[in-house]
């Protein structure tokens, strides 16, 4: 029998088959969720070398504690372990090293939206966001970087997707005020 | 105002991700919302825009890489636990495989050096045995030591021990000792795999000043000293514990199995759990080991000695004495890089017949007359066909101002080259001849025994400089007898710091802290002897 190309296999089908010892599955799943994570940890916590560690937990992680059952959305629970760990990295970094924000370049006053573009797009969001309160800043996370839906955010966060979406508003406008473009909304 | 706001936005949002609409499309939908609406939509386009980073290129390439290269080698694991997976692949070896190309492993090995380097030491600086990321910590190591190769594998094998020792360190300093023993293991671990991959690259001998045999000695000595301010009782249940993790050494074919008497506890009043390890690993009695602790040599020099002895003819002990005589790991090095000299022949040096090492007549006060059996006698080209020059022997006879036929008079006899230059060493430090140094050793049975009768080392050290030789007494070099080899004391100077600072200084023997066992430990069994 032929296996099928794992590239058109849906995330529900690699994660059964990952469930049930098939390796090449995990692998694929691997494959296509390692950018993503590393991108939500590396928004969530500042630093590259601590996206890295924390990249490599999730998949170990989510490897150890595959779900037997059906779950909703592996995406969902893959990045509900990320969250978890980066909580945890976040409560123990507190108590130790703070975190160095970038300065946020001037020319961003005027239109910060521009400046993403202009200057270190990626360095300058990641230390604007940074700046934000934990929830927003894990709203903001998601919904954009990650690209996760609401509802998957929702499931991630552990809120409801009205709420999600309130904050979400909320933290783009705070996010506007902090790079200079717009009054913030308390 | 902004609840409607709220809604407008996210219509508008799912339908631009959508790509349903454009964002000036919405804003022709809703043109009182505008100003507020396009800045926000922006914002948020931007963001996803800005957040399409990638990992470091470098990682991911040099990760690929190697997993490429290992994959083939990496053994098939059935077992679904991540972490008992590392424990499988850092105790076994490695076995050909050629399994599904991306199994499990596979990707737990690619995912760990995907975020190997400088990750991992920032990891390191954070979690202690006692956070529950700990394991995944090392087995986040052991994953990389597979993955990587030489001398990669070996500069990571110390970094992780150095690990260990922090570890160590701030355990003991909190009085946390229960996490104690699985640090330490931890730590011997590594250091083996070091030590393994040392001798397998004979970086031993080279004379640099990142020799990682040297690295490993200074590691041994700072777990020796954090080991020291553990209280009694501790250290005893760390030995306990650790000698429960110890495998039975098993003998190896040819040589003598290691003396089964009780441990020697000598001079620190208890089975050292440092000289324990050593013993285990080096295939030597432990009492040898502790012999030689306790005449004052660190665990880190005892390393050195151990291991250069793999590489040379000389046994542990003589290199010890060496390194007595020389002053220093550099110059032991030196001298033993060049009995490791390649021997080529060079057809064009003839040497006269009436010089030949038979004829050698100097030779003016050996006690007793050695006597070598025929199958120890060197038979060699070197000493039947003299055109030939043996390079090694040419430098000796150079580096000690003797002559060339004295020295091969020696070798011819059956001496070993190193055995040859312990004794021209010790000729040249009291001024006696050479020979009377190969009959004292033959007469003692030891090059230990030897240097003990001349009061080189031992309780009854006599040091006696040879003309215009300053004895270097410093507190580096002789540790005074209260700070000597027991607990709580720190590790001789010697051996902490076993590099070289001083090349061409004598320093004096370390002296005994406490009164010498009845006799010498047992020589160290090693090649080239007559």
């Amino acid at each position: 029998m032929t296996k099928a190309a794992p590239h058109f296999l849906s995330d529900d089908d690699l994660l059964k088959r990952a469930s049930s010892g098939d390796k090449d599955a995990y692998g694929m799943l691997y494959e296509r969720y390692l950018v993503p994570i590393y991108r939500y940890c590396y928004f969530r916590v500042s630093s590259e070398l601590d996206a890295e560690d924390l990249t490599e937990m999730v998949f170990l992680k989510a490897w150890e504690n595959l779900p037997k059952k059906q779950v909703q959305s592996f995406r969902a629970w893959l990045y509900r372990i990320a969250h978890n760990l980066v909580v945890d990295y976040l409560r123990t970094r507190k108590n130790s090293t703070p975190l160095e924000l970038l300065e946020i370049p001037t020319d961003a006053q005027s239109h910060p939206e521009q400046a993403f573009l202009n200057r270190e797009d990626g360095r300058v969001l990641v230390n604007a966001i940074a700046r934000l309160e934990e929830q927003d800043q894990e709203v903001l996370v998601c919904r954009f970087v990650s690209q996760l839906s609401h509802a998957e955010t929702a499931a991630v966060l552990g809120l409801n997707e009205s709420h999600v979406r309130v904050l979400q508003f909320r933290a783009l406008k705070k996010l506007q005020a902090l790079l200079g473009g717009g009054k913030q909304d308390g | 105002m902004d609840e409607n706001l709220e809604l407008i936005f996210d219509e508008c949002l799912q339908a631009v991700e959508s790509g349903q609409w454009s964002i000036e499309e919405c804003m022709q939908r809703y043109p009182a919302q505008r100003q507020e609406l396009e800045a926000l939509l922006r914002m948020a386009v931007q963001v996803r825009s800005a957040g399409m980073i990638e990992p470091r290129a470098a990682f991911r390439r040099s990760a690929r890489a190697r997993l490429t290269a290992r994959l083939a080698d990496v053994p098939v694991v059935t077992d679904r636990n991540p972490f008992r997976l590392v424990k499988q692949i850092s105790t076994q070896p490695l076995q050909r495989s050629r399994r599904t190309v991306m199994n499990w492993i596979a990707i737990v090995v690619l995912l760990a050096s995907l975020f190997g380097g400088g990750a991992a030491v920032q990891a390191s600086s954070q979690a202690l045995p006692d956070s529950p990321l700990y394991p995944l910590k090392t087995g986040i190591e052991s994953l990389r030591l597979v993955v990587s190769s030489e001398p990669t594998q070996t500069q990571l094998a110390l970094e992780f021990a150095n690990r260990r020792l922090e570890e160590a360190g701030k355990l003991i300093e909190n009085q946390a000792y229960d996490y104690l023993p699985k640090v330490v293991a931890g730590y011997w671990q590594l250091t083996r795999q070091a030590l393994e991959k040392v001798s397998v690259t004979g970086a031993l001998i080279d004379n640099r000043t990142d020799n990682p045999a040297e690295l490993i000695a200074r590691q041994v000595d700072t777990m020796t000293a954090l080991l020291d301010q553990l209280p009694t009782d501790q250290l005893s249940a760390l030995e306990q514990s650790l000698e429960e993790e110890t495998p039975e050494p098993q003998p190896v074919e040819g040589e003598e199995p290691p003396i089964s008497e009780p441990l020697l506890t000598g001079c620190t009043n208890q089975t050292h759990p440092i000289g324990v390890k050593l013993a285990t690993a080096y295939r030597v009695p432990y009492e040898t080991v502790m012999g030689w602790f306790c005449q004052g040599f660190g665990f880190g020099e005892i390393v050195l000695a151990l291991q250069a002895s793999q590489h040379s003819e000389l046994s542990a002990e003589e290199i010890l004495l060496l390194k007595v005589e020389l002053g220093g790991w550099g110059e032991v090095w030196r001298h033993l890089a060049m009995l490791e000299q390649p021997v080529e022949p060079l057809p064009t040096l003839t040497l006269p017949v009436e010089e030949t090492p038979a004829e050698v007549t100097e030779t003016p006060t050996p006690s007793v007359t050695i006597t070598p059996t025929p199958e120890q006698v060197n038979q060699g080209n070197y000493c039947t066909d003299l055109t030939k020059q043996h390079l090694v022997g040419a430098k000796l006879a150079m580096e000690y101002g003797v002559t060339y036929e004295q020295v091969m008079g020696w070798f011819c006899r059956g001496y070993g080259m190193g055995e040859i230059m312990l004794a021209l060493q010790a000729s040249q430090k009291s001024g006696l001849p050479a020979d009377q140094f190969f009959a004292m050793k033959q007469e003692q049975g030891g090059w230990g025994k030897v240097w003990q009768e001349m009061g080189w080392i031992g309780k009854s050290r006599k040091t006696p400089p040879t003309e215009g030789e300053e004895p270097v007494i410093t507190p580096e070099a002789t540790p005074s007898p209260d700070k000597m080899n027991k607990p709580g004391a720190q590790p001789p100077a010697g051996g902490g710091k076993p590099a070289d600072e001083n090349p061409g200084k004598k320093v004096t023997p370390p002296g005994l802290n406490k009164p010498p066992k009845d006799k010498l430990p047992p020589v160290n069994p090693g090649k080239g002897k007559p």
